[in-house]
């Protein structure tokens, strides 16, 4: 996992949000889409990254937004079980 | 998930085994268990679905993908298929699908699984139209193979007592079905001797009573789960439900411990589902499911995606003869978070806890207890008469103390539930059965007084009792033509004569003469269809629902949309909508409507009651937010209830400036128990 891919993909969660042609991508592939997917749909659009440093990036955006914005204050700690 | 399942609950072996079978499960992202709380390590895996998201036809497609044995010789494949069809009355008709896989070996593969489904059935559709749904699909499910149990179904559907019903039915399908289940919903302990034997249950019906006996003093609902083959079959279970969950509701733990010590529930079956609760949230040890990454890509910045772990039920079984058997049922969800609601404020069940780590709610009970009498009434409106009323009183006790012991006796806590009990025991010692209550000793009975008589026996179990019974016959004499409810009767009408109330020309027909919507709304959540029809037609087109007795129209309306969410049926949905629009709208920035709690507090129940889009879910989050700021240090919040005595011959009310006379709750109780029923519906929703 190297830092570039983690960053390429949280630079791809954020381009997704505004970027109309990448959101249509998503739901193109509907309530299933799976890793290797989006994967695909990143590299398409510039972004490289494998599917752990999606999910890597995933986490931190999470947590970021959530300090961002609040909230989830129903819920625990990230991570938390 | 795997990592929060605890092992007590789920072995190694078993959670391999499930993982197994999750795998092959379309990705829905809700998933249930099944364990005895017993010795046995069986568990039991379940999916619970609905018609949202094309959930219909996504299962059909997968199982026929992963070749399940069933799909292609049962009715499964076109159950699904007429399920998912927005044309098909089952489409509307069956609500939810709770797809169970039990083990038939230690192959673990949905393909050869023995799959179980409980159907649940639209609650506000009529007898018929649920046992018409039913039947139609245990056609389709199981043909003929249980056409022997026809009658034996339907008598468990015709048995069923007024307010109770059939909520769910279950069969298997792919393999031989032995037996058809069916769940019965709201039958209370009173009615169970009478309903068994209506259906022909084989058992010892004095175990049947004082198994739901004993269950009911924790449980705040109770379904009863009847096993029918050609008759019905001797084993009878007791599905307990609760309020909130083991952090809201010590009842829980109250039920496993008495399990425990039963020996039905090992100890550390019990302590781990009093700990599963709790959310998960993305994190390094397991990967985020990636439909969840896409679907939250789509979505806005501030919702974030969390799975939620709860408790469901708690089931016990009886069978002649045999050592009654519990189980649990837990799982976990899906759900979106709404940073934006969540910032705004808190829910109450997790909000800040002030004051000496008292927690609003319960400073409000608090202030409620300590406002009875020496004999244990509640007193408010102290303005409302003038002392002359047929020597009578000033303020309200009957009708004061019933709302406020209705609002208490929902409640998990034992004090608040003691206290409702004892307003009932006053209540009943007050007057004979059949004459109803009143505003207070001295006045008539009155429809809506006697109404919330009603709600209180419901709520503490004694609806049976003969006062409640013959206190129904009193509400349904003021029943009018339109299907409304006056207050009062023509021949029992006060005539007061006091200035501002005497009509001018002798007229009381305001009184007695026309149907009041507060007094209909409240007599509607009894559940009678002609008040309900009355409230269908009388809806204003913002949504609300005008009050006589009140300033307020959001009494009305929290009312009116409690009774459709209780009693109405689907096509109702739109009515709760537009009700819920004109509450949130009336909602400010600051959360309050017009500082007035009792208005705050009844819009919140209005919300509560409906289903709320994200501009209602934060006008909620202010609103309760807001309340919680208001209450006053003794717990109570400040007297914003303004009741209405329209002058007797006006016949329409609602409007301070009418002739008539007017008063607020001077002791805040009638505001404090609003307030406090509003947050704690928040708390259990």
């Amino acid at each position: 996992m190297s830092t570039n891919g983690v960053q390429s993909a949280l630079s791809f969660l954020a381009a997704a949000r505004q970027d109309r042609a990448l959101r249509s991508a998503i739901e193109d592939r509907g309530y299933d889409v799976d890793e290797r997917e989006l994967v695909e749909i990143a590299d398409e659009a510039g972004f490289c990254f494998t599917p752990d440093e999606l999910q890597r990036a995933y986490v931190l955006d999470y947590r970021m937004r959530r300090a961002r914005f609040g909230g989830l204050t129903r819920t625990a700690e990230p991570g938390s079980v | 998930m795997r990592g929060c399942l605890p092992q007590s609950l789920v072995s190694s072996a078993e959670q391999d085994r499930l993982a197994s079978l999750a795998a092959e499960l379309p990705p829905f992202p809700r998933c249930g268990f099944e364990v005895r709380l017993g010795q046995s390590r069986r568990v039991d895996l379940q999916q619970w679905l609905t018609t949202a998201e094309d959930e219909p036809a996504r299962l059909r497609e997968h199982l026929q993908w992963v070749g399940f044995h069933g799909i292609s010789d049962t009715g499964l494949d076109e159950f699904l298929a007429r399920w998912g069809d927005p044309s098909d009355p089952l489409n509307r008709d069956v609500t939810e699908l709770w797809l169970e896989l039990d083990r038939v070996d230690q192959e673990a593969t949905v393909a050869s699984a023995a799959i179980s489904l409980f159907i649940g059935l639209d609650q506000f559709a009529q007898a018929d139209t649920r046992f018409a749904t039913s039947s139609r699909a245990i056609d389709l499910l199981i043909g003929s193979a249980r056409a022997e149990s026809r009658s034996a179904v339907e008598r468990c559907f015709d048995a069923c007592p007024a307010k109770s019903l059939v909520s769910h039915i279950g069969l298997m399908v792919g393999r031989p079905t032995p037996f058809v289940r069916i769940n019965v919903k709201r039958l209370e302990v009173v009615d169970l001797e009478p309903y068994l034997r209506d259906v022909g249950w084989p058992g010892s019906l004095d175990e049947a009573v004082k198994t739901m006996t004993w269950l009911a003093a924790y449980a705040d609902r109770i379904a009863v789960c009847l096993d029918v083959g050609k008759a019905v079959l001797p084993q009878l279970g007791f599905e307990c439900s609760f309020d909130g969950q083991p952090a809201s509701n010590p009842m829980w733990e109250a039920l496993l411990g008495d399990l425990s010590r039963r020996g039905w529930c090992t100890i550390e079956k019990r302590d781990a589902l009093l700990s599963w609760t709790g959310a998960t949230v993305p994190n390094e040890r397991t990967p985020w499911p990636a439909h969840l990454i896409g679907a939250e890509l789509l979505r806005g910045h501030d919702d974030f995606s969390v799975f939620e772990r709860v408790l469901g039920h708690v089931k016990v079984t009886i069978q002649g003869g045999h050592e009654p058997e519990a189980k649990a049922y837990f799982g976990f969800a899906h759900v979106w978070h709404d940073a934006a609601v969540d910032a705004d404020g808190p829910r109450a069940s997790d909000r800040r806890v002030e004051r000496n780590g008292v927690t609003p709610h319960e400073r409000a009970l608090t202030f409620l207890l300590k406002s009875r009498t020496a004999s244990g009434w509640w007193r408010d409106f102290f303005g409302a008469g003038d002392g002359s009323l047929e020597g009578g009183s000033r303020w309200s006790d009957e009708w004061v103390s019933a709302y406020v012991a209705v609002a208490l006796g929902r409640l998990a806590d034992r004090d608040a539930r003691r206290a409702a009990l004892e307003v009932w025991q006053l209540l009943r010692q007050r007057r004979p059965p059949g004459r109803g209550w009143g505003f207070n000793r001295r006045l008539p009975p009155d429809a809506d007084s006697t109404t919330w008589a009603i709600r209180l026996a419901l709520a503490v179990g004694a609806s049976a009792a003969p006062h409640a019974e013959a206190a129904r016959a009193v509400v349904l004499a003021h029943l009018r033509s339109d299907g409304g409810a006056s207050t009062y009767l023509e021949a029992l009408c006060p005539r007061r004569h006091i200035a501002e109330l005497t009509p001018p020309g002798g007229s009381y027909e305001g009184w007695f003469g026309v149907s009041h919507p507060c007094v209909t709304a409240a007599v509607a959540t009894l559940g009678y269809q002609e008040p309900i029809d009355f409230l269908r037609r009388s809806q204003a087109p913002d949504g609300s629902w005008n009050a006589y007795w009140w300033e307020e129209r959001a009494y009305t309306t929290a009312l009116a949309v409690e009774a459709f969410a209780e009693h109405g049926r689907k096509h109702d949905w739109p009515r709760l909508d537009a009700a819920s629009s004109w509450a949130a709208g009336r909602i400010d920035d600051s959360g309050s409507v017009d500082e007035s709690p009792f208005a705050t507090a009844l819009c919140v129940r209005v919300l509560l009651a409906g289903r709320q889009d994200r501009a209602g879910r934060r006008a909620l989050s202010r609103a309760v937010s807001w309340l919680e700021a208001a209450q006053q240090h003794d717990g109570s919040w400040p007297a914003s209830a303004r009741l209405l005595v329209p002058r007797a011959d006006q016949l329409s009310g609602g409007d301070p400036g009418a002739p008539g006379t007017s008063s607020l709750d001077d002791a805040r109780i009638f505001t404090t128990a609003t307030v406090l029923s509003a947050i704690g519906d928040e708390r259990r929703a």
